[in-house]
């Protein structure tokens, strides 16, 4: 197990450095740069082309591309990322604040969504074509069709606008620093997340244990007079798990992705909305850091996931 | 008070309230009627706004800027005068190329260090040095691109600025490089700066946290920073010190919704927030419960063929009059618009400017047909394009040009298309070897300013390629010379009618409309001020007197 962790990890080192030069590649394909950015058409009655020029000079971006991604490897080899263009920091702190972000509105909306929904699935794949089974899953349809903007919007009209119960977005009341606080403003959004997740994990959860509940070796464990919790949870749950863990592990990388859509309609500041944002203005040094660290997480959710499935099933050996 | 409806009323109730403030200043009485609260709003929306709240280098943001800095001159209430701010008063030579100001008498900056002329001089200095760090120029330009000396000090070939010369702690005279009647109108944004209080270098200036720091801030204006949460908000407290009164509130937050609309929308709705930005279609569902603010933008929405660049039917003088005769404007404002725009007969957006023999090129499908007819151009051999930015990608203006579209196919061009495209596309993609030529976006035109001048100025610094405005035309020059040289307002005005007349019978481009921006308020604000002002202004909104009930 310990080699095949290591000769993993040794074979992402690869992989990373050809993510790095495909963003960079196509961010130089994208039209425009960030000094474009600043020149915005509406407001830009003061500035010169020879102002832009030298704006371009002083970044560094009139520099042969193979040299400015030299110069940003290396960096990255010394641990700097460089500074955001646009928001003036440092790329690694801004990441590191913004992944911070992510990850509580993520962990929470997954955990949740991990917890209800591998539990619904079993609870419905026990009860085929009951009415808790039927209404269960027109719920988990309805969350996997609706759109994240839309359930977002839906649920800060119900449930702020209209209810008060919570605040309509921003992670925290000006001035107030508490964790209760905090929780307030996390929990509307984690919710909408979770219900997104949540319905992909029980519809998973109920098509993978319906198909073990028929496997002969949970007939026979039942033959044998085994408690129903025992056949369940012990032989038949375990096996079903092995395709959910699989997208569980797809969606640890969303805990750094971040969602676009719902960061921005709760004015969320997390990854997502950093990423769209650097992209629209051309942002290189922190397009080129927020994809190292997704290519990052990816490979590492995937050799978790990997791994997880040798914990769960003693047949899978990792060589 | 109460707020604005309308561009009319706009102007009523900034006079108003220039004549209580100047009252109020002159008998010593100007302060709150109320005091203490906290209002939260949503300033970075919309054009006023910036996150990075740092002055001198920012594309938008005055509406935040000027709560902590105050400027030698300001734009008024609604944006039709320049008047004095930190300045008392204003004098120049005969000839326009030396003007010097005084400083108002008692000027303190935030920890109560009196402000001196030194401060001004020191900012200058400052923001011209050749190693500056900024990343838009834009307004140190306008405040000092005109100041002799202003070449060589910021490309390194001389230590200070020729042109600035402090007389005495409220005097300061500035030489200039070129004649300019109303160099005060360049002033506006300069905002200045603490000497005993910056204690970083020019090279520094968009990495430094002085401008988030409250243990490091000093400033000028109403508010002083007192809090900053990157990506969430802002909290400025009450300047005890500024010179025209302690705020009646105690803080003013201004909370970050990283642009979207919608957020701070339903933020504003929940209560979270007490003001924001608004659409034109969110104006209809709040103005029962909201004060909604609205003037005319000042922000031109045109289309441009830049027929200088292209060889093809647009040089054709009838083509371009036949495309605006074929297009209902009136229609389209009104009806898809929703009557939030009006359409414009050159790029001047305020009626009162516009010569009354100015051609209007009214809504006339025959005589589009017919010039094209004349022009010798079939109208199925033209093909059109229209690439607009971003942040016009919305329902109302996509409604707007697929009627543009049908419009023209009323005279059988039905080879129109348009998209919309992120600011750097659109950037990179319009230029003389470019891929598109014709652009739908807005244009931010003060009324009174030297943009104004050298907006359209084919030769300067200022505005040539940048903004697209590459075209040469008979007759431009000495137009944007009139405006440029206008010694008085009035003559200021007639100039600008004239380039109105001019541009609307050469047809450079072609204008469409001019729209109204919006801003909604919660009715329990006492004293509020908003103006949709290109980039935020500055203009005088009197932020001291604002209160909360």
């Amino acid at each position: 197990m310990t080699r095949y962790i290591i000769r993993r990890l040794l074979l992402a080192i690869p992989v990373l450095f050809m993510v790095t030069v495909l963003v960079f590649a196509l961010i130089e394909l994208a039209p425009g740069d960030v000094v474009d950015f600043f020149a915005n058409p509406e407001v830009m009655a003061g500035m010169s082309e020879a102002d832009l020029e030298a704006l371009r000079e002083r970044l560094g971006l009139n520099d042969p591309a193979p040299v400015r991604y030299l110069h940003w490897l290396g960096g990255v080899l010394q641990g700097d990322f460089g500074y955001s263009l646009i928001r003036s920091e440092p790329v690694g702190e801004l990441l590191l604040r913004r992944f911070g972000n992510s990850m509580m509105i993520m962990g929470i909306g997954l955990f949740v969504a991990v917890t209800f929904g591998i539990s619904l699935g079993i609870y419905t794949a026990l009860r085929q074509y009951s009415v808790a089974d039927f209404t269960i899953s027109f719920l988990s349809f309805v969350g996997i069709s609706m759109p994240a903007f839309i359930a977002g919007i839906l649920a800060l009209y119900i449930f702020s606008v209209q209810l008060g119960w919570f605040p309509a977005g921003g992670m925290r009341s000006p001035g107030v620093h508490t964790l209760g606080d905090l929780l307030h403003h996390l929990i509307l959004p984690a919710l909408v997340l979770s219900i997104i997740h949540m319905a992909t994990f029980m519809r998973y959860t109920r098509f993978s244990m319906l198909d073990v509940l028929k496997q002969e070796y949970v007939v026979t464990a039942t033959a044998k007079g085994m408690p129903r919790r025992i056949v369940v949870m012990r032989h038949a749950f375990r096996n079903g798990l092995i395709p959910v863990v699989t997208m569980i592990g797809y969606s640890i990388p969303e805990l750094v992705v971040g969602a676009v859509f719902l960061e921005t309609i709760f004015s969320f500041p997390g990854m997502g909305k950093l990423y769209f944002d650097s992209v629209i203005s051309r942002d290189f040094p922190v397009i080129m850091a927020a994809n190292l660290v997704i290519a990052v997480f990816v490979l590492a959710a995937n050799l978790i996931t990997d791994v997880a499935y040798a914990a769960i099933d003693p047949r899978i050996r990792l060589e | 008070m109460s707020p604005l409806h309308g561009n009319a009323g706009g102007t009523a109730l900034g006079r108003k309230l220039l004549a209580t403030t100047a009252v109020a200043l002159t008998l010593g009485l100007a302060g709150p009627a109320l005091a203490g609260g906290s209002l939260v709003t949503a300033l970075d929306m919309g054009p006023g706004g910036d996150e990075d709240a740092r002055p001198w280098s920012s594309g938008a943001g005055h509406t935040t800027h000027v709560k902590q800095f105050i400027t030698p001159t300001i734009f008024n209430e609604d944006l039709s005068e320049i008047v004095p701010y930190a300045v008392e008063s204003w004098a120049s030579n005969d000839d326009h190329t030396v003007w010097t100001y005084t400083l108002r008498d008692g000027l303190l900056w935030s920890d109560g260090t009196p402000m001196t002329a030194n401060d001004w001089a020191f900012t200058a200095e400052f923001m011209t040095a050749p190693d500056w760090g900024g990343d838009r120029p834009g307004d140190r330009n306008l405040s000092l691109s005109e100041v002799a000396g202003f070449d060589a000090k910021t490309a390194g070939e001389a230590d200070s600025l020729d042109g600035i010369e402090v007389i005495d702690d409220r005097t300061i005279r500035f030489t200039l490089s070129a004649p300019n009647p109303r160099h005060f109108a360049s002033l506006f944004r300069f905002y200045i700066l603490p000497e005993h209080a910056v204690d970083f270098e020019p090279a520094d200036f968009m990495t430094t946290d002085w401008f988030r720091d409250p243990s490091r801030f000093v400033g000028s204006g109403p508010f002083v920073v007192a809090e900053y949460a990157p990506d969430e908000y802002m909290t400025l407290a009450a300047n005890e010190n500024y010179f025209q009164g302690r705020p009646a509130l105690d803080e003013l937050v201004i909370r970050y919704f990283g642009g979207d609309q919608t957020a701070a929308l339903l933020a504003l709705e929940a209560d979270d927030i007490d003001f924001t930005y608004v659409t034109e279609t969110d104006v209809p569902s709040l103005e029962d419960d909201y004060d909604i603010f609205s003037n005319l933008s000042g922000v031109v929405v045109m289309t441009r063929f830049n027929y200088n660049l292209v060889d093809d039917a647009f040089s054709d003088i009838r083509v371009r009059q036949a495309i605006l005769h074929a297009i209902d404007r009136d229609a389209i404002t009104e009806n898809i618009l929703g009557g939030t725009y009006v359409s414009i007969p050159c790029p001047i957006p305020y009626a009162d400017l516009w010569p009354e023999d100015v051609v209007t090129y009214g809504y006339d499908p025959d005589r589009a047909a017919s010039l094209l007819q004349e022009a010798g151009v079939d109208p199925g051999s033209i093909s059109m394009e229209w690439v607009g930015h971003a942040g016009y990608d919305n329902t109302a203006h996509n409604s707007a040009l697929q009627a543009v579209q049908a419009y023209l196919s009323q005279i059988g061009i039905n080879d129109f298309s348009y998209r919309f495209v992120d600011i750097p596309t659109f950037r990179a993609s319009y230029s003389p070897d470019g891929d598109w030529q014709n652009q739908y976006h807005g244009f931010g035109v003060p009324r009174f300013g030297n943009d104004v001048g050298r907006l359209w100025s084919n030769g300067g610094a200022l505005g040539t390629g940048v903004t697209g405005y590459d075209y040469d035309a008979d007759g431009f020059a000495e137009a944007v010379a009139a405006i440029s040289a206008a010694p008085t307002i009035d003559d200021y005005n007639a100039a600008l009618g004239d380039f109105c007349r001019l541009h609307a019978e050469m047809l450079p481009d072609l204008q469409m409309w001019v729209g109204n921006r919006f801003g909604a308020a919660d009715p329990s604000i006492e004293n509020f001020w908003w103006q949709p002002a290109p980039a935020g202004g500055p203009y005088q909104d009197n932020a001291h007197t604002w209160a909360v009930q």
